[in-house]
């Protein structure tokens, strides 16, 4: 029999040849609490991840695993405990790093050749520093275990655009996990470690979280030091946290939030703790819980069962005693225009810093000047999708037509966050789907690029305003002859710097829901058959 | 909107980016198709906005203001202006594919008199 391959709300039991043990079936806390009280050794939580990881390799997720830094770390930690020294809130835990984040020594090619010496991964450019979150992570005493794989420089919406080889959804190996950080999704949804940090843009981290079945928080812009992550759009980006349920997501947040003089847009004002307050919550606690249902997102079109999840929820929510009720963001409408036309324009300038001549890739035709220099090495060094939206920036910024588009793009800008921080004065969470279906097949996009722009249409807005915003699981499809059972997300879009209320109301969700919440199947390393989705009774 | 081959040439100059004529054609045609759909900004009133607005305002970030001014005081955007050990010229020159006598090595870009 194939017990895993039981759809996951039928609430069967995992197959046993292929649970995961105790680097990656564990929460976090269960297992940093675990190797603090020395019942299993850090060393033997990396091993076992290690094999996860191998075991699982046609999944894509990693573009390197740091073996020997990882094993390394693991003994640093057993040392610590064995000598009674305190240990940091991530001790022993495997936590993946998505690969647009600098570590030092260490391969960072943010998915782009652009970052190699050679245009191979082997020659991965080795930053002189790590980024703010790698040196939290560090100082929490957690193991980095890898880099994972992207959208190449983090522009898309499918893990497809990575220039080394694309990230398939462990919940179907035929399909996108969702992008641009697809790898960090895939690698807590099949449990090949309990966290892993992205980066969102337009929605890269809660777009992948909702296709790949696992809690996604993008924090309010300025929350997390955005020094050391490669540049796409530096008025959206920001970094975040991966978890399989929404209190591991808060413990990881805990660990990279607050204030880094090094990034001008960091936030000032300390942060809260989010983690400890979520633990003593319950159902009751969703009494006078205000959400409001932004009418704009339920008018888009949306796949059948998307719409259907969401219906069941909010019909939850009303019979638990929260408020729920419909608002109005007419601007959104203007949200996929305005923020192509941003973060184009602010990657366009950004990525100015790939020349050829400081690090990575670099073309150098005979004879030929400076800026022969320049375009080789870029014309070799970028894939199609980074260069489409480095002209559509160029053009954008270009004499003639900066105030058609960036500055008419500006004020959508201005419209929509104005909208939505006056909804927010009314309730405490909007509640919208993360993306309008559940994942997509890869393929099947890449050869659109406007219509892989719009399926990025809910995610937009809460970007463009800055505010914190979450995807956590809400349901799942119902397996067919045609597909698998597939996860489906839901966002919750919070009050500026307020990610304790934000997570609060997700973990009440969290709670009414009460999904299984175990590892995406993998397919135990199989690609998916035709014809295996129709077994969905649970076995034993 | 609908972009020539001549216009894709020249934001390719100005990107700094050496393209094929087939990815000219083909990423002109889908520039094209992406500008008609961001032709709707169009219909946005930007009259009332007087000066172009900044992408990232120094401090808009932070709690609002509050009464207590001495926080927002605090809440300077920009950090001391005082030096700080950065990268060796070592490390810096780790990576560089090309580095001569200490420097980072490019073609010769000012001619002669």
């Amino acid at each position: 029999m194939a017990p895993h391959r039981a759809a996951p709300h039928e609430g069967a039991p995992q197959g046993d040849h292929d649970a995961p043990r105790d680097g990656a079936s564990q929460a976090a806390r269960a297992l940093r609490e675990r190797v603090a009280r020395g019942d299993v050794s850090a060393e033997q939580v990396v091993s076992e991840a290690l094999e996860r990881i191998d075991a699982h390799a046609e999944l894509g997720a990693f573009l390197h695993v740091a073996r020997g830094a990882a094993q390394d770390q693991a003994r640093a930690v057993d040392a610590k405990r064995r000598a009674g020294e305190p240990l940091g809130a991530l001790a022993g835990v495997p936590v993946a790093v998505k690969d647009s984040l600098v570590t030092r020594d260490a391969p960072t090619t943010a998915g782009s050749r652009i970052l190699t010496r050679t245009g191979e991964l082997q020659s991965a450019w080795r930053p002189p520093y790590d980024a703010h979150v790698v040196e939290r992570l560090r100082a929490s005493d957690a193991i980095l275990i890898g880099k994972t794989n992207l959208d190449e420089l983090a522009m898309g919406s499918s893990s497809e655009h990575s220039a080394f080889f694309p990230v398939k959804n462990p919940w179907d190996l035929t399909r996108s996990p969702g992008g641009s950080s697809g790898g960090s999704a895939a690698s807590v949804s099949a449990a090949l470690t309990p966290l892993s940090l992205g980066s969102d843009t337009g929605g890269s981290i809660r777009q992948p979280a909702a296709f790949c079945g696992v809690v996604g928080l993008k924090p309010s812009y300025g929350r997390v030091s955005r020094y050391g992550l490669v540049a796409f759009a530096s008025s959206l980006d920001v970094v975040g946290p991966f978890a399989r349920d929404v209190r591991d997501a808060a413990l990881l947040f805990d660990v990279i939030a607050g204030h880094d003089p090094r990034d001008q847009t960091s936030a000032r004002a300390p942060s809260a703790p989010t983690a400890e307050a979520l633990e003593r919550l319950t159902l009751q606690d969703l009494e006078g819980l205000r959400v409001g249902l932004p009418r704009e997102h339920y008018e888009a079109e949306l796949h059948p069962e998307v719409r259907a999840a969401l219906n069941r929820l909010q019909a939850a929510l009303t019979e638990a005693g929260a408020t729920v009720v419909e608002t109005r963001l007419p601007s959104t409408r203007y949200a996929v225009a305005s923020y192509y036309v941003i973060a184009t324009a602010e990657a366009s300038s950004n990525l100015s810093r790939f020349d050829g001549v400081r690090f990575g890739l670099r073309a150098e035709p005979s004879g030929g000047d400076l800026h022969a220099l320049y375009a080789e090495t870029r014309g070799r060094g970028f894939g199609a999708e980074v260069k489409r939206r480095i002209l559509l920036g160029t053009y954008a910024l270009s004499a003639g037509y900066y105030d058609a588009y960036y500055r008419r793009a500006q004020a959508a800008r201005r419209a929509i966050t104005a909208e939505l921080e006056a909804a927010l004065e009314q309730v405490d969470v909007l509640l919208t789907p993360t993306a309008p279906e559940p994942a997509f097949r890869l393929g099947e996009r890449t050869r659109d690029p406007l219509a892989m722009y719009l399926t990025d249409l809910l995610t937009l807005p809460a970007s463009l305003a800055g505010l914190p915003a979450i995807s956590l699981p809400c349901g799942f499809t119902g397996a067919s002859q045609e597909h698998l059972a597939l996860p489906i997300g839901c966002q919750l879009i919070g009050r500026r710097l307020r990610e304790p209320e934000l997570l609060r109301a997700a973990r009440l969700v969290e709670l009414l829901l009460d999904l299984p919440g175990e590892p995406a199947p993998a397919l135990g390393g199989r690609p998916a058959q035709q014809g295996e989705a129709l077994t969905t009774q649970p076995t034993t | 909107m609908s972009i020539t081959r001549e216009q894709a040439e020249h934001v390719a100059h100005l990107a700094r980016l050496t393209l094929t004529p087939a990815e000219l054609d083909r990423l002109g045609a889908e520039l094209s198709q992406i500008l008609e759909y961001m032709g709707q900004l169009a219909e946005l009133d930007v009259a009332h906005l007087d000066a172009p607005p900044s992408a990232t305002p120094l401090d808009p970030l932070d709690e609002p203001p509050r009464a207590d001014a001495s926080l927002t005081a605090a809440s300077g955007a920009l950090r001391e202006d005082t030096p700080q050990p950065g990268l060796s010229r070592e490390q810096a020159l780790a990576e560089a594919p090309r580095a001569v006598s200490g420097s980072f090595a490019v073609p010769r870009f000012v001619e002669e008199p």
